[in-house]
């Protein structure tokens, strides 16, 4: 295989949004690379007629399109679906696709909870929190349903916890982290709650504050304040620092970009 | 045939038009200037501003006004063009391309009348360097004339050369064919050689413009005719010797009466060999291309490889629908200001961009690398870039890259990488 790749299409002038992550795609290239890197929260609905109208409409690959079409007339697993779409846009190669399977097959040997869960997950990762969230409170009301283990719920809490946070709803991530530790009890969530409680100023709940000792609370206060430091340092060397070394005509470009981002970064949390 | 085929040759100092002829089938000289001054239908590339009035002459007309006080003449139009020079004519500044535009127009004219307006059906132009400023001007010109951009097209004196050749019996050209050309521009040396066994057959004209060139005025006198023989002569000894060459060619207003002065020239010219006098040679193989330009399947299934035609291939390797193919960009035997091509491709873990470039008559290619130093790192594949590739000169290839980015997964920068290759 070469090192570069020649497109298949110009780019779309209207993209295609997809529904999971809300990413515009412009070409098949990056559809390709859509489904490679995010099959985990490619659902059966993504297969849609707006997706085929954009193949055909927008880039013009009519023939690819008929080829998938007669391809799923037969109704293949959702794996070989995307495999087939991945191959005939040819973007990876055979070894890729063979790695992509073997994902694919070890994401599918989960449970239907633990595919839930690291769909959340990868949402959470991504910066999409609003829907791990919405993902994590599935269990609350399927926890029955499911039978799902203490760990596994703990995980979920943990986890929710994390996504509040994210959110600067402090209290929320106590209550969650609080379900955690009524779950699971072990030395991770108690330094985990512990430090949040000292970053946030929300304080721990009196039975899980009853379980910390005087010793590792004063190793774990001294590790957060070292943390603290380097944080605050590496905060003010970083970029945003530099940024007022510039003169004033860079300055307000590069902070104008810089609040963009976070912008971007703050639409991106709340979607 | 509806409309003129028209061979346009212009030089510094003299132009030539030619118009195919249905009759004879051949290309014919117009004679625009007074006959007994040009008899191979020379106009000199001169334009003349009427004195107090708002009218130009071009050519021997130009000539005779500027000498009668009557107006002011700018010669040398084409150097002044590629020098992106001004003349001020009574107190009006002109820029050489405007002056080297009305030139055009008033031959266009004059032509058009000859043939009672007939319509222009296509248009070849013929320069002896051909120069990105006066490919632009001619462009300009022949757009305000009427002739949309397929009716125009613009040729090396070299590549003109071919077409004639071409056009003449197999003989002339079955080994080397040589052309001098003599004209008060300097000494030319044209050798063609038809590179046979090969698919297309390659045909290769190196021009060599010789110092030995001098100033026609010599000419008027016996002792400088002589001296005019023994150059010439020298000159065909050394470059005549030891090739096989099927025809000489003498072209040019210097060679017009060499029979009266070639003593010892032209018998080293003609030894063993056909040799021919053609006046407006260039213009005829300007009109021989209007005419292929006609066909549906060229008569010329060349490639032609001279000055104003790249000599190299460039192209690169990747992948094309899910196959290592090697994607040409720039193909040997085009012309350079046609030259050009615009890709989009996809990076996978590289940071530079490699083209391989192979001269035409080499077999081995050389690889360019061209670094992406500025762009931004990104994951395998998620980079998509816009390359873009021109010719400003034969010898020179340009190059572009620009970052596209990976639609809103990795946003487009300002990246961008400018390179100029040596080809």
């Amino acid at each position: 295989m070469g090192s570069y790749i020649l497109s298949l299409s110009p780019m779309a002038k209207h993209p295609y949004r997809t529904r999971e992550l809300g990413v515009d795609i412009y070409t098949a290239e990056e559809l390709c690379y859509y489904i490679y890197h995010n099959f985990v929260v490619v659902d059966d609905e993504f297969i849609s007629r707006e997706l085929f109208e954009f193949l055909e409409d927008e880039l013009k690959l009519v023939d690819h399109v008929a080829h998938i079409r007669k391809y799923i007339e037969d109704k293949p697993s959702m794996e070989l679906t995307l495999l087939f779409i991945l191959r005939e846009f040819r973007f990876y190669n055979e070894t890729e696709l063979h790695e992509f399977q073997i994902r694919y097959e070890e994401f599918k040997r989960n449970g239907t909870a633990m595919r839930r869960l690291l769909k959340a997950d990868f949402l959470l990762e991504h910066g999409y929190v609003l829907g791990a969230l919405n993902m994590y409170h599935y269990f609350d009301y399927a926890k029955k349903d499911l039978t799902l283990q203490p760990d596994f719920i703990f995980k979920v809490r943990q986890h929710m916890a994390v996504a509040y946070i994210r959110l600067g709803l402090n209290t929320e991530a106590m209550e969650a982290f609080k379900s955690a530790w009524q779950e699971q009890q072990n030395e991770e969530i108690l330094k985990q709650i512990y430090r949040f409680s000292l970053f946030s100023g929300v304080p721990m709940p009196q039975e899980i504050a009853q379980a910390l000792d005087a010793v590792k609370e004063q190793q774990w206060r001294a590790e957060f304040e070292e943390a603290k430091t380097q944080a605050y340092l590496l905060a003010s060397t970083g970029s945003t620092a530099a940024i007022f070394t510039k003169d004033a005509v860079r300055r307000k470009e590069l902070l104008d970009e810089y609040i963009g981002r976070k912008k971007k970064e703050y639409r991106k949390a709340i979607l | 045939m509806d409309g003129l085929l028209i061979g346009f040759d212009l030089c510094d100092t003299y132009t030539q038009v030619c118009v195919y002829d249905e009759e004879t089938a051949e290309p014919v000289v117009i004679p625009l200037s007074d006959p007994e001054v040009a008899q191979f239908g020379d106009i000199p590339t001169v334009v003349c501003k009427c004195r107090r009035r708002d009218e130009w002459r071009i050519g021997s007309d130009g000539f005779k006004t500027a000498l009668e006080s009557d107006g002011i003449m700018v010669d040398k139009l084409i150097r002044l063009s590629r020098k992106s020079g001004v003349a001020t004519l009574e107190d009006v500044t002109y820029r050489a391309s405007e002056l080297l535009e009305i030139f055009i127009r008033k031959v266009l004219g004059l032509v058009s009348e000859k043939y009672d307006h007939a319509p222009i059906r296509k248009l070849v132009f013929t320069l002896r360097v051909l120069d990105a400023r006066i490919i632009e001007c001619i462009l300009d010109t022949a757009k305000k004339f009427g002739l949309s951009e397929d009716q125009v097209q613009i040729i090396g004196h070299a590549e003109a050369y071919m077409y004639f050749l071409m056009s003449q019996k197999p003989e002339v050209y079955a080994n080397i064919a040589s052309l001098f050309e003599l004209s008060e521009e300097g000494l030319t040396y044209m050798e063609c050689r038809v590179m046979r066994g090969m698919k297309p057959q390659i045909v290769r004209i190196n021009a060599e413009r010789l110092e030995e060139g001098f100033d026609l005025g010599i000419l008027e006198n016996a002792q400088g005719k002589r001296l005019a023989d023994n150059i010439i002569c020298s000159c065909a000894e050394r470059l005549l010797a030891k090739k096989i060459i099927s025809s000489v060619c003498l072209a040019g207003k210097g060679f017009e009466h060499v029979d009266q002065w070639g003593v010892k020239a032209l018998p080293v010219i003609c030894n063993r060999r056909k040799a021919f006098y053609e006046g407006p040679l260039f213009a005829k193989g300007a009109v021989y291309l209007a005419l292929d330009t006609l066909r549906e399947t060229s008569a010329y299934p060349y490639m032609c490889v001279c000055d104003g035609r790249l000599a190299s291939n460039v192209s690169i390797n990747m992948q094309v629908n899910g196959l290592a193919r090697q994607v040409k960009l720039v193909s040997a035997g085009t012309r350079w200001y046609q030259a050009g091509s615009e890709l989009e491709f996809y990076i996978d873990d590289m940071d530079s961009v490699d083209l391989n470039i192979q001269a035409i008559d080499q077999m081995q290619s050389r690889t360019v690398k061209v670094d992406l130093d500025n762009f931004p790192v990104r994951p395998k594949r998620a980079t998509r870039v816009k390359m873009s590739l021109s010719c400003p000169s034969e010898s020179l290839l340009k190059l572009k890259i620009e970052d596209m980015g990976f639609g809103t997964m990795f946003p487009a920068t300002d990246a961008c990488v400018e390179r100029e290759i040596p080809l």
